[in-house]
C-alpha cells in the first residue's frame, strides 16, 4: 500500500466504524421502543399477528359462539372480556337527556359502535356517520356508545354526533360488553338474542367486510348444524325424502 | 325493569323496551314541535322553563323524531306500542284541560284510529291530559295495530304503573 494513502484508509475505516456503531445504537433504540409499544398494546388487550406484519389497518370480527381470535396474517386480533350475553344499554345523551336502548328480545339487528371523542381512528367513524355512511345490508340500525360524561366530553360529542343515529353515553355498557379498545363494534342479533359478532376495525368499509365474514361464519355454522341434525336422523345428502318431487304420488 | 330517569320523571322499561327523556327548549329548539291531530290548543307558551318530553317504545326508536312521535310511528309493526309524555308549563296545571289528577290507566275501548297525529293504516291512538305532583302532562299513546289493542294496552298500562313523577322545583 502506498504509504501516503495509509492515513486516509485508516481515517476512512475509523469513520466507517463510528457510523456502524451509531447505527447499531439507533437500531437497538428502535427495537427497545418497538418492544415497549408492543408491551403497551398488550396491556390494552391488543395482540399482533404471528407474522409480525404491520397490523394497523386491519382487524377481525369474531363470530359467536366461539368468541376466540381468528388469526389472520397482518391482522390485529382483539377480544372483548364480556360474558357474551346481550344487555340493554342505559345512559345519557350528549345533550343531557336520559336514554335506554333496548336490545334484548327484539326484532332488529343492531350494530353497536363503541367510540370515543378523542381517539384518532374514531374520528373517521364520526365523520362517516355524520355524512350518512350507508349501513351494511344486514344491519337495521346503528347505535353509538361512548363512555359516561365523567369520562367523556358531552360538548365534544355534541359536535361530533350524527343526527341520524342515537348516541348513548354509558360506561356501564362498555363494562357489560367488555370493550377492550376503541373503536370497537358489536353486532347484536335481536331475534336470537345473541351477539353475532364483534371486533375492532379502523375504517367503516372494513366493518362492512367484517360483518359479511361474520355472517358467512354464522351461515356456515348453521349449515353444519343442519347437516349434523339430518345425519343424526339417518338422512344422508341424497336421501329421497329431501326431494319431495321424487316421492310416490308427488306431482311432477 | 330498566329505569329511565330525568327531570323528576322516572319510568320503568320492560326488558327490550327503550326510551328517552329529553328537554325541549322554551323556544321549541332541539326537536320539531307538532301537536297530535284533533287537539286544538296552542302548544307554545311563554314559560322560560324547558319542557320534558318522554318517549318509550317496544321497538327501535329512530334518532330523528318529532315530539309526538313523527318519524317513529311510521316504523311501527303490528305488535309495537309507543308512549309519549309531553310536559306543559306550570301555568297549565290549574286549567280545565289538565283537571284529571294522577297518571291514568287506559282501556282498549278508548283507542281510536282517528286519534292519531296523522292517520296511519291499522294504527290507533289515545290522548289524555292530566296533572300529577303539580305538573301538567299530555299522554299520547300509539298502538301499531288497532285490532290488537286488547293485547297491547296492558303493555302500556304496565309502563304507566311504573311512572313516578316528582313535584316540580
Amino acid at each position: 500500500m502506498d504509504a501516503r494513502k495509509a492515513p486516509i484508509v485508516i481515517v476512512a475505516v475509523s469513520a466507517l466504524a463510528v457510523v456502524v456503531i451509531i447505527l447499531t445504537v439507533l437500531v437497538l433504540g428502535l427495537l427497545r421502543s418497538h418492544g415497549e409499544m408492543l408491551r403497551a398494546f398488550n396491556e390494552l388487550g391488543v395482540t399482533f399477528g404471528h407474522d409480525g406484519a404491520d397490523t394497523s389497518s386491519a382487524s377481525t370480527l369474531l363470530p359467536d359462539p366461539e368468541r376466540k381470535p381468528v388469526p389472520h396474517a397482518s391482522e390485529r386480533v382483539v377480544e372483548s372480556s364480556g360474558d357474551g350475553s346481550v344487555h340493554d344499554i342505559s345512559g345519557t345523551t350528549p345533550r343531557g337527556g336520559s336514554l335506554v336502548v333496548g336490545l334484548t328480545n327484539r326484532n332488529e339487528r343492531t350494530l353497536l359502535a363503541f367510540l370515543t371523542s378523542g381517539c384518532t381512528t374514531c374520528k373517521g367513524f364520526w365523520d362517516a356517520f355524520r355524512n350518512d355512511a350507508a349501513l351494511p345490508r344486514s344491519v337495521d340500525r346503528l347505535v353509538i356508545v361512548t363512555r359516561s360524561n365523567d369520562e367523556e366530553s358531552p360538548a365534544a360529542l355534541m359536535n361530533m354526533a350524527p343526527d341520524r343515529h342515537s348516541v348513548v353515553m354509558s360506561s356501564d355498557a362498555w363494562n357489560d360488553y367488555g370493550i377492550p379498545v376503541s373503536p370497537y363494534f358489536v353486532l347484536v342479533d335481536g331475534p336470537s338474542n345473541t351477539i353475532e359478532g364483534e371486533g375492532a376495525a379502523s375504517t367503516w368499509t372494513q366493518v362492512g367486510s367484517l360483518l359479511s365474514r361474520a355472517e358467512a361464519d354464522v351461515e356456515a355454522e348453521n349449515e353444519r348444524r343442519i347437516d349434523a341434525d339430518l345425519k343424526a336422523a339417518g338422512i344422508s345428502p341424497n336421501d329421497p325424502t329431501l326431494y319431495p318431487h321424487d316421492l310416490p304420488g308427488a306431482g311432477s | 325493569m330498566t329505569p329511565l330517569q330525568s327531570g323528576g320523571v322516572t319510568v320503568g322499561l320492560p326488558r327490550g323496551w327503550e326510551g328517552e327523556i329529553f328537554n325541549r327548549a322554551p323556544d321549541g329548539g332541539g326537536r320539531s314541535l307538532q301537536s297530535p291531530a284533533g287537539v286544538e290548543e296552542d302548544y307554545s307558551d311563554d314559560s322560560e322553563v324547558a319542557r320534558n318530553v318522554i318517549h318509550v317504545a317496544n321497538f327501535a326508536l329512530p334518532a330523528e323524531r318529532g315530539d309526538f312521535g313523527s318519524g317513529a310511528v311510521e316504523l311501527m309493526s303490528s305488535g309495537a306500542v309507543m308512549v309519549i309524555l309531553f310536559e306543559h308549563g306550570p301555568e297549565s296545571v290549574d286549567t280545565p284541560l289538565f283537571a284529571r289528577t294522577g297518571v291514568p290507566q287506559l282501556d282498549p275501548s278508548e283507542f281510536h284510529p282517528q286519534q292519531m297525529q296523522r292517520t296511519l293504516q291499522g294504527q290507533s291512538g289515545r290522548q289524555i291530559f292530566f296533572n300529577a305532583a303539580g305538573r301538567a302532562f299530555c299522554l299520547y299513546v300509539v298502538l301499531g295495530s288497532h285490532r290488537q289493542r286488547e293485547a297491547l294496552v296492558p303493555l302500556v298500562n304496565e309502563v304507566l304503573r311504573s311512572l313516578e313523577i316528582e313535584p316540580a322545583d
